[in-house]
Order: structure tokens, then sequence, then C-alpha cells
């Protein structure tokens, strides 16, 4: 456990010095909710739609941090000298996935309140206005299976000879059932039906690949 | 009773098309495994004069 | 392994085309045509026994990723990319059947509230990655791992897009159709019963063989190198 802070605490250090992703991911972002108005110009949009795209932006935002965050390792040789080190290799994931999961709330940080801004407080606003604390619950979920996942996959496509090509193919196909079940839960909660089960479904999924990722990481870690 | 109902011309047609299709496939299916015998067997011999060699 | 392997190519290959000239048969001309759907609910006999056949050989490939992971044995490494191989083959044939049975019985070609229909496009997709990642690293024991935890994450998926397709029609649209299935006579049965076993055979016949090919690949390259090799050092 101590072996994760420390390497978790090593890469925020690292992000600190030289704030590459932070800055790319927020950035990308703010990009994809102009776009995702360019997309749709609907006088009256939908909050299911407009959450579901900016779901969309988020996910693809993972792909920045999951096609950087294990390259350092593998171009400078460190990941030889972290797997000879006496740390379980599990942790050498965890702290990955909890940098990837630090850099996914910072994005959102950033992205919830310029939500806000164009899209509930402009001219054209969705319709209804959102349950921000649901809102903000549903990303956080999202966020622990995007982390858990896309960490793997940085490892998976680092060892790949066509690392930034492997990182989506790879990564997009299993979030579909994250945003789905996702856009389910604010479906419901704008239709005022139960959220039992969307959101048990998110937590399901949460649960399961971070079980996964967390039995095969060390598997995959490999010099 | 089969033979009766043989009856309908399209589905006569598209039933027989199929039933090629799937026997060629099958067939196909044969001549590979049957090729695949055949190269395993010359590999053997290959090693075997490989080692004896 | 080569010579159980070897009869049962030999017993199962007629048998599947004996099987599937038979289920043609009944297909076309002796089971009764569908009330509801017309003749084109007879894709069902053929559209069915593919997708099952797919879903049987990607969870073919997820257990030899397990047994690879547990005792390193290249062959399970190779069984395991055969299996997911063989998987995404019927698979694609579960793509091309499905939309032209959707359009027939439905007038559409896809429905995106049919819950077969998209968690099947998931995990099609999911698995289709497979291949990127495994052409894109070098052969050896570093890529069987790599595949083996992919193949693994995928089995997942299943479930998981169960539950997630689900969610996303059922709470409010209600289910059109049950496709057939609670109303299916035994001639109907029957008929999908012997076209599955045809498939179904056909389909471990074409496992076995690529297996085996993939295998006789192998040894023909470590040949090509001995002998190389002893060329080489032949003459010193």
């Amino acid at each position: 456990m101590s072996a994760v802070w420390l390497l978790f605490r090593n890469e925020l250090r690292l992000e600190r010095r030289a704030p590459q992703l932070v800055l790319s991911m927020t950035l990308f972002a703010a990009i994809g909710l102009t776009l995702l108005h360019a997309a749709t110009q609907l006088a009256h949009p939908p909050l299911t739609l407009v959450v579901g795209l900016l779901v969309v932006t988020l996910v693809l935002a993972t792909l920045l941090a999951a096609a950087r965050v294990f390259t350092a390792e593998r171009e400078d040789g460190l990941l030889d000298l972290l797997l000879l080190a006496p740390i379980p290799r599990t942790a050498i994931w965890a702290a990955k996935a909890l940098a990837v999961l630090a850099l996914l709330i910072v994005t959102e940080l950033v992205a919830l309140p310029l939500f806000a801004l164009l899209y509930v407080g402009s001219s054209q606003p969705v319709t209804p206005s959102p349950d921000y604390p649901l809102l903000a619950l549903l990303l956080l979920l999202a966020d622990l299976g995007l982390a858990a996942f896309g960490s793997v996959v940085a490892i998976l496509a680092s060892a790949t000879r066509s690392r930034e090509l492997a990182v989506p193919i790879l990564f997009l196909p299993s979030t579909i059932p994250l945003v789905l079940s996702l856009v389910a839960c604010v479906r419901e909660s704008v239709a005022g039906g139960s959220l039992a089960q969307p959101l048990g479904s998110l937590l399901v999924y949460d649960a399961l690949v971070i079980v996964l990722a967390w039995g095969v990481c060390e598997f995959v870690l490999t010099e | 009773m089969i033979v009766a109902a043989i009856s309908s011309s399209a589905l006569k047609y598209l039933g027989v098309a199929f039933a090629i299709v799937w026997g060629l496939t099958v067939l196909y299916v044969w001549i590979l495994a049957a090729k695949v015998r055949r190269l395993e067997q010359q590999v053997v011999e290959a090693e075997r004069t490989l080692d004896s060699r | 392994m080569t010579m159980t392997s070897d009869r049962l190519i030999r017993v199962l290959c007629p048998v599947a085309g004996v099987l599937l000239a038979v289920a043609m048969v009944l297909i076309f001309f002796w089971v009764p045509t569908d009330a509801d759907q017309g003749i084109s609910q007879r894709i069902f006999y053929l559209h069915v026994p593919v997708a099952i056949c797919s879903y049987l050989f990607l969870g073919v490939g997820a257990v030899y990723a397990v047994r690879y992971l547990r005792g390193r044995d290249p062959l399970d490494d190779m069984r395991s990319y055969v299996g997911v191989h063989a998987g995404v083959t019927w698979g694609t044939l579960v793509m091309l059947t499905g939309p032209i049975w959707a359009k027939k019985s439905w007038g559409v070609w896809w429905r995106w509230d049919d819950q077969q229909l998209n968690t099947f496009l998931i995990i099609f997709l999911f698995y289709c990655a497979y291949f990127m990642l495994r052409f894109s690293l070098d052969a050896g024991p570093r890529r069987a791992a790599l595949s083996a935890a992919y193949a693994i994450f995928g089995i997942a998926m299943v479930p998981l897009s169960i539950v997630a397709v689900h969610l996303s029609q059922s709470l409010l649209h209600p289910q059109l159709f049950d496709n057939g299935s609670s109303a299916m006579e035994g001639s109907m049965w029957l008929t999908f019963l012997v076209s599955l076993a045809g498939v179904l055979s056909l389909a471990i016949v074409l496992y076995l063989v690529e297996l085996r090919g993939k295998l006789l690949a192998q040894r023909i390259d470590r040949l090509v190198r001995r002998s190389r090799g002893e060329e080489l050092l032949g003459p010193a």
C-alpha cells in the first residue's frame, strides 16, 4: 500500500513539474464541449443527449492519458527498474490507475463548470436543468472504471509497436456498456424513474473492471 | 411427405443453393485437413533426415 | 493430441456434411412456415446456431487464455488465439445474417432496442480489437500474456453488455418481439437442433484444422531455422 502511495505521489510530482497531461486533457474537454454544440445545434438540447456527449468527450480524454502514462517507463527503461524493485506489480498498476483517476477528476473540475456555463446558463439551455450532485456522482463512478481499464490498456498498448494506434482501438469498445449505463441513469432521473438498476449496473461495471484489472496486471507487466 | 412438400419453386432453388454452398464449404475444409495432414508427415520426415545428418 | 484431433476431424467432417445437408432439407422443405414472421423466419435455423458457435468459441478463447496465464504453455496461447479467431469469424457471419433477418421481419436493418443485436455488437467490436493487439506484438511469451489478458477481459464484457443494453431499452420501451422461442413447435425444435449440430461440428472441425495449421507453421519455421543453423555449423 505504501508502495502505491509512493508511486502515485511520484506521478503527481512529475505531472506538477511539467503539467503536460492535465493541460491537454482539460483543453481537450473544452474543445469537446464546443464541438458538441457544433454537432447538435438545437434550441433546447435534451439533457440526456448532451450528458451522453459530455461523457463521450471524457472517455476520449482518457485516451490521451492512456496513450501517455506508460511511455516514459517503456522508452527510458524505467519499467525494468520498477519491476526489479521489491514492490508488487499490482502496485505499479494501482499507482497508474490512481494517477489517471486524478487526471480525470481534474478534467471534470474544469469540464463541469464549463458545461454549466455553456449548456445551462446559455441562450440555448438544456432541458431539463441537470441535477449537479447526481451528475458529479455519475461522472466519478465512470472515472473509476475508465481509470482502471484505461491504465491496463496503457500497459498493453505501450508494449505494442503501434502505441497511439492501439490505445483507442483497445480501449473504446469496453466503454460502450459504461456509457450506456450512465446515460440510462440520466434518462431515468429525467423521467423520474428509479435509479437503482442503472446505478447498480454502473457499480457492477466498476467493480468487475477493477477486480479484473487487479488480477490481470501482474501478467501484463513484463519487461 | 418431403417430396410432396417440394413444390414452391423459389424455396426449392434457395434450399438447393444453400445446400451447395454448405457442401462446398465442408469439402473445402476436408481438403484443407488432408493437406495439413500431408504437410505434417513431410515435416516429420524432414525432421528425421535433419536428425540423422 | 494430434492423433485424437486427427480422428475427430476425420469423423466430424463427414458428420457435418450429412447433418448440414439434412438440415437444409428440413429448413427449406419440411418445417412449417412461421405463422407470425412468414418465410423469413427460416433464417433463424442458421443465424442462431452460428451465433451460438461464435459465443462458444470466444468462450474457448477465454478459457485457454486463463489456462495460459496459469501454466504458460505456448500451446494454450495458440488454442486461445484460434478460439478467438473462430469466434470472430463466426461473429462476422452473425453480423451478416442478423440484419437480413431484421430487415425481413421488422422492416429495418438494425434495432437499437433489441438486446441480442446490441450485446453482440459490443462484444464483436471488443474482440476485433484483440487482433489489433496481437498483430502489433512480436511472437513470444509477452504477446501470449498480453493477448490472454485482453481475451479474459472480453468475457467480463458479456454480462456487462447484457445488463447495460438491457437497461438502455427495457425501462422506457416495451419489448416488442420475443424472438419466437416461446411458441416453438416440435418440428421447429428438431430442425433447429439438427442445424445446430451440423454448424457446431463444422465449427469444431474448422477450429481443429486451423489449430493444426498454425502449429504446423510453427514447426516448419523451427525446422527452417534449424536447418540453416546446421548448414552454417556444418563446414566448420
